[in-house]
């Protein structure tokens, strides 16, 4: 689904000292399957998340997503595979604060909205909330909830990719993994890009991919899932 | 497919906001459709007395030199005044004869006042004998609905709105302030021009007119006393149908549209000046928001058309609610305020309504402003996360 050739992206371009937030980097991404990009802070995780979804556009090198050159694209192009085809899950949550857990989750919502009203339902109860949390502003959920609310959001129009920036970080061990499930079984039609600093919430990925300085330090699929593809 | 961003989450769900905006915004609605409403009814209640009196009634007082009399050919006062009673009858002989004129009464005459909600109208009636009242009154179209017609010296009828903006009723004293107890009120007539007449006692300070009965066609006393050969000058003293309609213009029309427009202006530019300060907060706090919508797809243009349609809403309210509010506060002035001042007002002037709607596109287009300002600065999250 992604092929991202030679990519670099440079900060400060005016100076001297080039800053690399992406250097020379590659990657080719199946169409399904649940991935963790991995690497301590500065290493270029988000950037590359931003770049491969459209948000930023790189200095230099193609991302080609299911055939379409990424980097060639207009704002209005970019704006509409970000819309229809991509689902966000970023650091911080980003609720609007006054509507509610559901009024979030629907309003980047395509189509019908009973429809849209049922799946948020749906997602939201498999993400752990209750139902009577369905209708409180975020400032009366806990930071764990409201990440939940900000992961149902990412998958209420059933994107292609989802792109997810610490999903855990706000949430106890427990809902981690129940996020990580959610996500792996999500991935199971789609594909699931998690940046995380924390390796135990990738135990379940397809492919792992390590950053180090803006390139590539690694890449590799766990044993289990090596069978699976043999 | 393509789904529109929500303008209704943030009406529904920022309650106290919005109904702070809206009550702001209908308040001034109603308050400048209520100041039109007040103004206009001082322009309807002198319509009658500037506009279709002066169609059937002209009160002329002219000169002696007009009338072709000199004084230095005369040899004494007392020659002086015959001469002028002469001429003054024979031009009243003339006159009588003028096509459209169906009597002229040369007669003392009395002041009148009408204090609408806005300015004071003073204007002049005749004193006649009691036998020729019920004449003028028909000439006038106006009649006798209570009380009785003069029978002696200095009985006054007045029109219904008259009596009432003088808060007075039958056997009360008219001008009492000027001439004591000397003109009584007898009757009530309902017309449509303000009406007084009376029968005279003593003398008065408004002086001596022709008053001339006409019709509309000859409600244009120079034309006419030039087609009996009279020219008058600046020297006299002519309240016929043109005069009243100059003063009308003047005086009632362009002073209260001036008046109208100078307080619509200054009203409009200081709601524009809040509504600007409140939305420029409003939009600060949603920052985020809009960062969000960015970053997830939306175009700027959903935003501008979501935060547009937001406005609209809040403003087609407020305008429905001052609407009603409008209709509501109208009734109760009018039923209970004007209409116990004897004046005259209609609840509709499209113009004045169009006017104040025309005010609100104004504002919503001063929003252009900070909204478009706000559009262009919206960043995706990448870019705040950096």
């Amino acid at each position: 689904m992604f092929e991202i050739k030679n990519v670099s992206m440079i900060y400060d371009m005016n100076s001297d000292e080039k800053l690399y937030a992406l250097n020379g980097f590659n990657l080719t991404l199946p169409d399904t399957g649940l991935v963790g990009i991995i690497g301590p802070s500065g290493s270029g995780k988000s950037t590359l998340m931003y770049c491969m979804s459209t948000l930023k556009r790189p200095t230099e090198g193609s991302i080609v997503y299911d055939g379409q050159e990424l980097t060639g694209l207009s704002n209005k192009q970019r704006e509409n595979i970000r819309r229809n085809e991509f689902g966000f899950v970023f650091q911080k949550h980003y609720l609007v604060p006054y509507m509610t857990a559901m009024d979030n989750v629907t309003v980047a919502g395509i189509g019908d909205r009973k429809e849209l009203y049922k799946k948020g339902a749906e997602y939201l109860s498999l993400l752990g909330l209750k139902k009577r949390e369905f209708n409180k502003r975020p400032s009366k959920l806990s930071g764990g909830q409201c990440q939940r609310v900000a992961i149902a959001r990412a998958m209420i129009n059933n994107p292609r990719v989802i792109f997810a920036d610490e999903p855990t970080a706000s949430l106890d061990h427990e809902n981690a993994f129940r996020v990580m499930k959610i996500l792996k079984k999500y991935s199971e039609e789609r594909l699931v890009i998690v940046v995380t600093h924390d390796r135990s919430v990738l135990s379940d990925v397809d492919i792992m991919v390590e950053m180090w300085d803006g390139k590539l330090s690694n890449t590799y699929m766990p044993m289990s899932e090596r069978e699976n593809y043999e | 497919m393509k789904g529109n961003l929500s303008a209704l989450k943030f009406v529904r769900n920022n309650k106290k906001q919005v109904w702070v905006m809206i009550v702001a915004l209908s308040l001034t609605f109603m308050t400048m459709y209520i100041i039109n409403f007040l103004f206009l009814s001082t322009q309807e209640s002198f319509k009658g007395l500037f506009l279709e009196q002066p169609k059937k009634v002209a009160f002329v007082d002219l000169a002696p030199d007009t009338m072709g009399v000199d004084r230095n050919s005369c040899a004494s006062d007392e020659e002086y005044y015959e001469k002028t009673d002469e001429a003054r009858n024979k031009i009243i002989e003339n006159l009588k004869e003028h096509e459209g004129i169906s009597d002229v009464i040369y007669t003392q005459c009395l002041y009148a006042s009408y204090t609408p909600v806005v300015g004071a109208v003073g204007y002049d009636f005749p004193l006649l004998s009691k036998e020729k009242i019920p004449e003028y009154l028909e000439h006038m179209e106006a009649k006798l609905i209570s009380g009785r017609m003069p029978e002696g010296d200095g009985e006054i009828l007045v029109d219904e709105k008259v009596l009432k903006n003088k808060k007075m009723e039958i056997g009360g004293y008219f001008n009492e302030s000027a001439y004591g107890k000397t003109f009584r009120v007898v009757g009530i007539i309902e017309s449509d021009y303000l009406l007084c007449v009376g029968t005279p006692q003593g003398y008065t300070n408004s002086g001596w007119y022709m008053v001339v009965l006409c019709d509309e066609e000859n409600s244009d006393m120079s034309k006419v006393l030039s087609d009996i050969g009279i020219i008058t000058t600046e020297y006299d003293t002519i309240y016929d149908s043109v005069d009243w309609a100059e003063m009308y213009e003047d005086m009632v029309t362009n002073q209260i549209d001036v008046a109208l427009l100078g307080i619509l202006i200054v009203v409009i530019i200081f709601l524009a000046i809040s509504i600007l300060v409140a939305y420029v907060s409003f939009m600060r706090n949603r920052v985020n928001e809009y960062c969000l919508y960015a970053s997830i797809g939306f175009s700027r243009r959903d935003i501008y058309g979501m935060i547009m349609r937001e406005i609209l809403i809040i403003f087609g309210f407020s305008i429905l609610l001052g609407a009603v509010m409008t209709v509501i506060i109208m009734l109760v002035m009018g039923n209970f305020v004007l209409d116990n001042m004897g004046l005259i007002y209609n609840y509709f002037y499209p113009e004045h309504l169009l006017r104040i709607l025309a005010a609100f596109v104004v504002i919503v287009g001063f929003l252009q402003i900070p909204v478009s300002v706000t559009i262009n600065n919206i960043k995706t999250i990448d870019m705040i996360e950096e």
